[in-house]
């Protein structure tokens, strides 16, 4: 399921993401990139379900994937994707990295098992 | 001899737990617990008359006497019921309130379970035990029921987590287990230990430095006054650093911050604001607010998002690119609320959130009135919950329109009338204690001088009257 | 290699046409007789079912056996017949018939078995009707069953071949319904932008109008006064209507042409012929057609376009045809697109396309043996407008020595080179002709290079448009206890569709006893569910769950929506984990008879009432809106009588009655808002005089504090946010109250009234008699304390709950 993406929370299965796909694509890339990756998820390529994306790796299905190509295909959707486009191995800046993450500081405080 | 023995025992223990006034609850009501204490007494009594060997005696006693420290094998197992047994039974731990520490055994339990089904059925289970609860809901469990019920609902979501917690501002401090509150401290920093927000860690060390020497709150509340004072670190915080030698990583990281330029760092790209933005690790000010949005709506980006609909076939470029501005004021709006001082409700989202909200409190208040009329018998824990959800709502109200005091107004008599049921009928003091506390301050901005008084005589100051 | 065939149909309230994909062309299919559509008649005969011409040729001789337009009745329970064996039939049943017919002359005409397809439905059905055209075509015998709106099908079998970019429009007036899509064609690719329409507008309408102006031509000219309502003229008025459809029909060649009437009137043969004019068509449909260019015009601003900026339009269904149609179309909106498909087979020939670019093939041969099982699981595209699509595969048989694998097209001769096989996966870029079929074949070669027999793995690639998911005609979402509706999936999005949010428990829910809590979905555009057509719902009831369900509780709700019809949907206690699934696919509510008219009659008097008022404050703007509500209720009464006989003006007059209502509401509520403003104006002036006498610095800084906010209140007119500033008012005021001397004196007399209904009689007579001598000895404590001693004994009334009428238990 891809939530309604203009709630700020739910940014995380951004189209271009899912689809692996940089904001200069065309159309016809987008039609093939869905169709390829579902092909793939259909086949249990090993792989083809995670993506990546800024907050890490996430996992894809065929729903997602389908919504994504159809955000990017309407072209209201595509440039609110385009705008919000990040490449997904962007961080946080910081000197430290891990000083960011809430999961650093999550085991640093002993919560995590 | 023997019931010597387990007569001073059992005073041993009422004096240690006291049994003070109402309102002021550091009163062991486990009864179940002293049971057990008596009866690993007469065991031991038992086994000394039978000559088993010291040794073996020990490891009985180690067993039966420490189990807060045997729970803990539980813990590591991720048993949970185990663990919730044997912490309800480690009274000397969590003698302020062991049905807490069985709580924090539990949930500490579930927190080692790697599988997510199994780990949500366990914190299940965990909640379901506040549901079937026979005694009276003190501090310490409202604590941990805000913590588990977190993890279920919200799982993941350390923001809402640490907006709950806050909630809990007036809750009566001394009967929370020291433990149970050093982990709400640790919760409700999460959110904010990225950014080093040090106004936003004073305040949530303030809240948790509890009389059970959370010793970590007071250290990072010293850290936070010095840096107020712009002062450099003293011997009192070279001492608590000292004392937090278990977290010396996040100790050593908050000395350094102390000196470090207090000027919010501008993030100097746009790609870098929005992973803030994605992972949520933007710092709650209102000047990087406004430098933020410069960063994304300036004319000149207007005019290029403009010119990019065209081409990519949108009908309407100036209704596309307001759509764009949309979008960032949602995520700003939902990012820099927290340090956001403008209560005025400019936008039809916000009109909507704010008539939701009216929406649900209207419901509550129908629930509260239900719930005083009805002749079910409740348990204080459903009483907490729905005063919870109140409490948050509330809460958002403030943040969001500063009308609280508004809303409160409007709901002032059935609250009255629920405090005061809670605390004749069901003698949940602790609960309507909490309860007042919230409320009188509420009371007084209104001018409900009666209300006030009221709170204050008949439930604040009960104790001392 | 085995063929893959592609189904398509278009199941219409008039026709209905089948069409096949198959070796990268789409063709309509003849029925028996010849005919490339199909009347969607269905007739039970001594020996079995008749369907198409053969029933339609019986329609006025045998009507209690046979039956038409059953289409418009999809969704509801409303029963057909009973037929001369006495069974009594549901439009599911009947579609699921002419179905049947259609799935045979296809498979006749291919001489092979179909079982999946893609039906065609009006744009604008909603769930309960889509779902049962569904299960029409599950009863006829299809496993796969993927359902298209009728309009984006005609757009993509006119655009299929075409290579104009841009925007256009797809008109479609049928029997009984009308539909309009926008789509846009960019590089290949065709898109749905977005839809609009009316159920319940069509060629209908226009013969209606005919044969009312018949009806009255006969009552001017001749005396034949016939009744609608009164049995004994419906012989006639069928003969009547039959008559009017085939003037219609030649007036599209013809200026003028004769109507042939021949029936009995009191017992007497009538013959007579009414000549009419293509002009006196055009008068009696220009109001119909008027409509449809306004929906058109509607759908285009509504996405933000300008009338020139599309570029053509696609005229669809038989009264679309006729010539006026034609003219007023091209004068209103755009040029009007030639096209060499028949027009009758248009929305069938786009369903089997649609069916082809989703893949859903039906390879059954009837007689041939069946094809060995190849050795290959191939993922590839059927039509595709990218001119290199990539084909990926897996090898099944692991212990295969396959290493490399080769495709080649077996027309051009093309050949892609020996792609290694890895982890038994592999992927080739292929190269294909543009528009045409291409066939390739594959080969398989070991590590030596020799040839592996890999069974027989060929298959097609066609290059033409490619299609977007269709769009959900109208928004889903749930209804609330407040009546309002919360959307979750919007209108427009692409099918299949899932949204999750979380709402609350607006009232609680014991684990013991018969309680339940219904969380009602319901579909429509309205913002009151009232207004909206449930769909289904969720039901938590106390057997479910194990802890009380607190008013607050968030519950976690999923909808998801296929292109089949189907919902799903399920409800997440998160707090208790718990799972509720399952959803009720509701009909679509017959309203009665009586409701209508109570309905169309209190309709009328609120209108009537608001015109007396506005006459008397001469509100001439207000007047200008109500005026066509005025109108459209007189229309409405007028096609009162209609509603005992027919089961689909029940329908089209309560959807007209409550697009009035929705209207109507809005205008009041305009005029409700100036009115609180005015109050809260009002109460805060007095208010303000209170405070400044009585109140203390509190007092005066939550008056200003209110003052600033009645004052953003008044400026955006939210009617929620106004009235709170007026309970706050009333708050202060009574606060302000409670510190003078007479208030306890007044609580006093209001508890005093309600001394009827205390708990312990003696002792409130008792207060109420020491009350008043406390009051004689201006003892005001003494007032004040027996005051809350009478108020303890006087039971609390209940406050009231929301207005939904579905009974919803979520906020």
């Amino acid at each position: 399921m891809i939530p309604a993406f203009t709630e700020p929370p739910l940014c995380h299965f951004w189209p271009f993401w899912v689809l692996e796909l940089g904001p200069e694509c065309s159309d016809i890339q987008v039609e093939k990139a869905a169709r390829e990756i579902t092909a793939k998820l259909a086949l249990g390529v090993p792989g083809a379900a995670d993506f990546q994306a800024v907050p890490g790796t996430l996992q894809r299905d065929e729903a997602l994937v389908r919504e994504a190509r159809n955000l990017l295909l309407d072209p209201d959707q595509r440039l609110l994707a385009e705008f919000w486009y990040i490449d997904p191995g962007s961080r946080v800046p910081g000197a430290d990295e891990n000083l960011s993450s809430v999961d650093y500081w999550r085991q640093l405080l002993g919560l995590d098992a | 001899m023997t019931f010597l023995v387990l007569l001073s025992l059992i005073l041993l223990l009422r004096l240690i737990g006291g049994s003070g006034p109402p309102g002021d609850e550091r009163a062991v009501h486990d009864n179940y617990a002293i049971g057990m204490w008596v009866l690993a007494f007469v065991l031991f009594v038992i086994l000394r008359a039978f000559q088993v060997p010291w040794p073996f005696i020990g490891i009985i006693g180690a067993l039966v006497f420490i189990p807060s420290v045997v729970s803990l094998v539980f813990v590591r197992l991720g048993w949970v019921a185990p663990a919730y047994c044997l912490g309800r039974l480690a009274m000397m731990y969590f003698y302020r309130d062991p049905a807490a520490g069985a709580h924090y055994r539990g949930f500490q339990a579930s927190q080692y379970i790697k599988d997510p089904h199994r780990r949500r059925r366990a914190l299940t289970w965990l909640r379901n035990r506040f549901q079937g609860k026979r005694f009276k809901i003190y501090s310490g469990e409202m604590v941990m029921f805000v913590i588990i019920d977190a993890h279920l609902v919200r799982p993941g979501d350390e923001a809402f987590l640490a907006r709950q917690l806050r909630c809990l501002k007036t809750v009566s401090k001394p009967s929370i287990p020291a433990p149970v509150s050093v982990l709400a401290l640790k919760f409700a920093l999460l959110p904010v230990l990225p950014g080093w927000n040090w106004r936003q860690i004073k305040s949530i060390a303030e809240q948790w430095d509890t009389p059970a020497y959370n010793l970590l709150a007071k250290f990072l509340f010293e850290a936070a006054w010095l840096r107020r004072e712009n002062a450099p670190p003293s011997k009192m915080l070279r001492f608590l650093w000292l004392c937090n030698l278990r977290y010396y990583k996040l100790a050593n990281t908050a000395i350094r911050r102390l000196n470090a330029d207090d000027k919010i760092e501008a993030r100097a790209s746009r790609d870098a604001l929005i992973a803030g933005l994605y992972t949520g690790h933007v710092e709650g000010e209102e000047s990087q607010r406004s430098l933020a949005m410069r960063l994304l709506l300036n004319p000149g980006q207007g005019l290029l998002w403009r010119q990019r609909a065209q081409v990519l076939g949108v009908p309407n470029p100036d209704a596309a690119w307001q759509n764009l501005e949309r979008t960032v004021l949602a995520h700003f709006r939902a990012h820099f609320r927290a340090g956001s001082s403008d209560h005025a409700l400019d936008r039809e989202a916000d009109m909507n959130t704010w008539e939701e909200r009216q929406k649900a409190l209207g419901y509550l208040q129908s629930s509260i009135v239900t719930l005083q009329n009805s002749r079910q018998k409740v348990s204080g824990f459903e009483h907490f919950s729905i005063w919870m959800s109140l409490l948050t709502l509330l809460t958002d109200l403030k943040r969001d329109s500063g009308d609280d005091v508004l809303a409160f107004g409007s709901m002032s008599g059935s609250i009255w009338n629920w405090i005061a049921g809670l605390w004749n009928d069901h003698r949940e003091y602790c609960l309507a204690n909490f309860m007042a506390r919230t409320c009188a301050p509420l009371a007084r901005s209104l001018g409900h001088h009666e209300m006030y008084r009221r709170l204050n005589n008949d439930i604040l100051n009960h104790g001392s009257r | 290699m085995t063929e893959s065939r592609y189904l398509g149909i278009d199941l219409g309230t008039s026709n209905s046409a089948v069409a096949v994909f198959e070796g990268g062309r789409v063709r309509p299919v003849f029925d028996p007789m010849g005919d490339i559509s199909t009347p969607s008649v269905v007739r039970v005969t001594p020996s079995g079912i008749v369907v198409g011409r053969k029933a339609q040729r019986k329609l006025f001789d045998d009507p209690e056996n046979t039956f038409k337009e059953f289409k418009r009745l999809m969704g509801t329970n409303t029963l057909a017949g009973p037929d001369r064996n006495g069974q009594q039939w549901s439009p599911v049943e009947l579609s699921a018939e002419v179905l049947k017919a259609l799935k045979r002359s296809a498979e006749e005409s291919c001489d092979a078995t179909f079982d999946k397809v893609v039906v065609t439905l009006p744009a604008l059905f909603e769930l309960p009707q889509s779902h049962a055209t569904a299960n029409a075509a599950r009863i006829a015998g299809f496993q796969g069953v993927e359902l298209l709106p009728e309009p984006v099908a005609s757009g993509l079998a006119a655009g299929w071949d075409q290579e104009e970019k841009g925007a256009w429009l797809v008109y479609d007036l049928g029997g009984g319904t009308f539909d309009v899509s926008l789509l846009e064609s960019r590089e290949g690719l065709l898109r749905v932008v977005g839809h609009d329409g009316d159920n319940f507008l069509g060629g209908r309408d226009i013969d209606r109008a005919m044969t009312e102006w018949v009806r009255q031509k006969l009552s001017d000219s001749y005396r034949l006064e016939l009744d609608d309502g009164h049995g004994d003229f419906k012989p006639a008025i069928r003969h009547i209507q039959s008559a009017v459809e085939a003037a219609k029909i030649r007036l599209s060649t013809a200026d003028s042409t004769l109507i042939e009437l021949e029936f009995e009137y009191d017992g007497q043969e009538v013959a007579l012929d009414q000549s009419i004019s293509r002009h006196d068509l055009e008068t009696l449909s220009q109001d119909i057609i008027q409509k449809t260019i306004h929906i058109c015009q509607r759908l285009v601003k509504s996405k933000g376009l300008q009338p020139d900026q599309i570029l053509k339009v696609v005229l669809v269904g038989g009264p679309a045809h006729m010539p006026m149609v034609g003219a007023q179309v091209e004068q209103h909106l755009a040029p009007i697109a030639k096209s060499d498909i028949d027009p009758m087979a248009l929305v069938a020939e786009g369903a089997a396309l649609y069916a082809a670019t989703i893949g859903l093939a039906c390879h059954g041969e009837r007689e041939s043996a069946k094809p060995r099982q190849s050795a290959l699981w191939l993922q590839h595209p059927t039509v595709c407008s990218d001119l290199n699509p990539n084909l990926l595969g897996r090898v099944l048989d692991e212990t295969m020595a396959l290493t490399s694998i080769r495709a080649t097209e077996t027309q051009s001769g093309w050949q892609s080179d020996k792609v290694p096989i890895e982890d038994n996966l592999f992927v080739i870029e292929l190269t294909i002709r543009a528009g045409q079929r291409n066939r390739f074949m594959l080969e398989g070669f070991d590590q030596r290079g020799n040839r592996v027999d890999i069974g027989e793995p060929g298959f097609e690639v066609t290059h033409g448009i490619s299609m977007s998911d269709p769009p959900l005609s109208r928004s889903i979402g749930l209804a609330l206890a407040d009546g309002s509706t919360r959307r979750f999936i919007e209108r427009g999005t692409p099918l299949p569709a899932k949204r999750t949010f979380v709402q609350h428990s607006a009232e609680s829910l014991a684990p013991r006893g018969e309680g339940r809590l219904t969380i009602p979905i319901v579909q429509g555009e309205r913002n009151k569910s009232r207004f909206c057509r449930q769909v289904g719902e969720l039901v938590l009831t106390s057997s479910d769950i194990k802890r009380t369900v607190q008013v607050g509780a968030p519950i976690e709700i999923t909808i998801e929506v296929d292109r089949g019809g189907d919902l799903k949907a399920q409800a997440f206690l998160m707090d208790q984990n718990v799972l509720i699934e399952g959803v009720a696919q509701l009909a679509m509510g017959d309203p009665s008879p009586e409701s209508l008219r109570a309905l169309c009659q209190s309709l009328a008097v609120r209108i009537n009432n608001h015109f007396q008022a506005m006459f008397r404050e001469r509100d001439e703007k207000m007047i200008a809106r109500m005026e066509p509500l005025s109108q459209q209720i007189q229309l409405a009464q007028r096609a009162l009588p209609e509603l005992e006989s027919d089961a689909d003006s029940r329908l089209r007059i309560h959807r007209s009655l409550i697009e009035i209502e929705v209207e109507l509401e809005q205008i009041e509520n305009e005029d409700q808002i100036e009115n609180l403003i005015e109050e809260c104006q009002s109460r805060y002036v007095e208010v303000s005089y209170q405070v400044e006498s009585q109140g203390d610095p509190t007092d005066r800084r939550l008056l200003q504090d209110l003052g600033a906010r009645m004052g953003r209140a008044t400026e955006r007119g939210r009617q929620s946010e106004i009235e709170k500033v007026i309970e706050g008012l009333e708050s202060l005021q009574a606060s302000v109250h409670r510190k003078s001397p007479a208030f306890w004196k007044d609580a006093f007399d209001y508890w005093a009234s309600f001394i009827g209904q205390a708990q312990n009689q003696r002792r409130a007579r008792a207060i109420v008699s020491e009350g008043r001598q406390a009051i004689a000895d201006n003892n005001m404590a003494k007032l004040e304390s027996l005051t809350r001693e009478l108020a303890s004994l006087i039971p609390r009334k209940h406050l009231g709950g929301g207005q939904d009428p579905h009974d919803s238990g979520v906020y």
